[in-house]
């Protein structure tokens, strides 16, 4: 009941938001907050595997362009079809629906990408499944490349604009409460667990390949919801959006944010989303300014920022 | 009732033989001690038991069950549980999340039940937390709950993970060298804890030890390695009398206790 009452009140107070900033928010502004809600499903889910279950996934970007491949072309492909088939739904039904699916197609095919990658790769630690993912978001670009039902290297236009601030905020609030829910229970802490020692946790009965391509499997699929969203709200794909810099992005935003922190991963996904923005001047620099950030996490907070600490030491 | 049965085990590195020709059987509720020089295979005999190793010549059977081609996470399923030489526990997780995330071979729901968060859910998680309580209320170890695995003081941190082995529901505890670096008085409690624990919990114990102290106070039944072969067995007082365990180990005779 009381869970209820909380899905409702974050329902209204979204859809508020959403009108509100549709009428009075500089489109410019509601851009980056679009992103920043993308940005933090894509490091939420990113945190799992790499923050919880300490594994190095350096393909991400990979899995969000899969997600975002897939449920763009279900929408233009497959929706017109289906709106002949469902014509009967008024249109304000029929639109969330359809959007719900593509979204849903999205995250299958990023699953099922995680599987395909995950299975044959979790036995490799650290460096070697660093670049076996790497690997894997490269394949990823240069097949999509050459795919013409998908634009190929001209990009994907004309994709249906079904998600704005409402849906991105909805969904990035889902994961970030799906992701916060698995890591806490007792079952979950074997993600923990494989992170912390991986033999005391086998030795204590946890599987640690079942753990791990479950840590895969979870994070491609929201990675594949961010990638869905991604493609709906921009309405245009292509590849050199889910480049390696990409998965650059959202690993900076785990290691800033701390491995496992899930609120510390939320704030730094919004500050690295906004940072580019405040600093468009320097552009360029932009690389040279998180490689200092992250000599500066390392040195100073390995755990990351954490809002505990900023609340005790102010 | 036999509950380990270890036939001529052996394990071979390349041309190295670290262990060779074991063999023993462990009744239900025994406490044993295995000692032997270092490097005379006594960690690496827990290693085959539990999994991390694979024998190269011999059989392991767990009531009844051989463990030769099982994991390590399925031969804990079927009731072994240890504690490692040097401390394993997780870290940067709590003490009380240590216990918890040691209950996950038993707990019923998925990950889908978690996210759902319904009535089974909550029970089975309130019971989870109650019974790693318990323990760690047994272990003295309570005040400590919300504290990171790793501040803890080194005699709490060996017996938190004693705790965590425990809350694996084990029939057999192998311990490895349990008063490794512990003072004077912490080795009595230690001694207490595990006769309370084989007395209290009926659970089988195979113990590593270097302080004849600890083995000789605790353990009807000793086992010496040397250089990877058995050399005796028996009760405290013929292995203190052996010349082949005196030669090998001792140096001289052990003092009369």
């Amino acid at each position: 009941m009381k869970r209820l009452l909380a899905v409702l009140l974050t329902v209204a107070v979204l859809w508020g938001l959403n009108r509100a900033f549709d009428a009075y928010l500089n489109p410019y502004y509601l851009q980056i907050l679009v992103y920043i809600g993308i940005n933090v499903v894509m490091a939420t889910s990113l945190n799992l595997i790499n923050g919880y279950t300490g594994q190095f996934n350096l393909g991400h970007a990979g899995f969000m362009a899969v997600g975002a491949y897939a449920s763009a072309a279900f929408s233009v492909y497959a929706h017109p079809t289906l709106r002949g088939l469902l014509g009967f739904l008024p249109a304000t039904a029929l639109d969330p629906l359809l959007s719900l699916v593509s979204l849903a197609v999205g995250v299958c095919a990023a699953i099922l990408s995680g599987l395909a990658i995950g299975l044959p790769t979790l036995r490799l630690r650290g460096d070697y499944l660093a670049i076996a993912t790497l690997g894997f978001g490269e394949i990823v670009l240069v097949v999509i490349n050459n795919m013409e039902v998908v634009g190929g290297a001209r990009g994907f236009s004309d994709i249906p604009g079904y998600a704005n601030f409402f849906w991105v905020f909805l969904f990035a609030a889902l994961t970030v409460y799906v992701i916060g829910r698995i890591t806490r229970a007792a079952k979950g802490l074997s993600f923990a667990a494989i992170r912390e020692d991986e033999i005391a946790a086998l030795s204590l009965g946890i599987s640690n390949t079942r753990v791990k391509v479950t840590a895969f499997v979870i994070g491609a699929g929201f990675a594949g919801l961010g990638g869905g969203l991604y493609a709906h709200y921009l309405n245009y794909l292509h590849v050199n959006s889910f480049g390696f810099l990409k998965s650059v992005d959202f690993v900076v935003m785990v290691v800033l944010g701390g491995m496992g922190n899930l609120w510390g991963v939320v704030i730094a996904a919004a500050l690295l989303t906004m940072l580019p923005e405040l600093l468009r001047g320097f552009a360029e620099w932009r690389m040279i300014l998180y490689s200092l950030l992250i000599i500066a996490t390392m040195l100073l907070r390995s755990k990351g920022v954490s809002i505990k600490q900023w609340v005790r030491s102010s | 009732m036999t509950l380990l049965e270890v036939q001529d085990c052996g394990i071979s590195f390349g041309g190295l033989k670290a262990l060779s020709g074991l063999s023993f059987s462990l009744k239900a509720q025994e406490l044993m001690a295995i000692i032997g020089p270092n490097g005379a295979g006594k960690t690496t005999f827990f290693n085959l038991l539990t999994g991390v190793y694979v024998p190269t010549s011999g059989e392991l059977r767990f009531q009844d069950t051989l463990l030769n081609p099982l994991k390590p996470q399925e031969i804990n399923r079927l009731g072994v549980a240890r504690t490692f030489q040097n401390i394993r526990l997780f870290p940067d997780l709590s003490v009380l999340d240590n216990v918890r995330a040691a209950c996950y071979q038993r707990v019923g729901y998925s990950l889908w039940d978690a996210v759902l968060a319904g009535k089974k859910f909550h029970a089975e998680e309130a019971a989870i937390a109650a019974e790693a309580e318990a323990l760690l209320e047994r272990f003295h170890l309570a005040a400590h709950r919300n504290e990171r695995a790793k501040n803890l003081a080194y005699g709490d941190q060996r017996r938190l993970e004693m705790v965590r082995a425990l809350a694996t529901r084990p029939k057999l505890l192998l311990l490895d060298e349990p008063a490794a670096g512990m003072n004077a008085s912490e080795k009595r409690e230690l001694i207490d804890l595990i006769r309370r624990l084989h007395e209290e919990l009926k659970l089988s114990i195979l113990l590593i030890e270097h302080d004849m102290a600890v083995v000789m106070n605790l353990c009807p039944r000793i086992l010496v390695l040397d250089y990877g072969v058995p050399i005796a067995e028996g009760t405290p007082e013929q292995i203190r009398n052996d010349p082949k365990v005196i030669e090998a180990y001792l140096g001289e005779r052990a003092p009369k206790l």
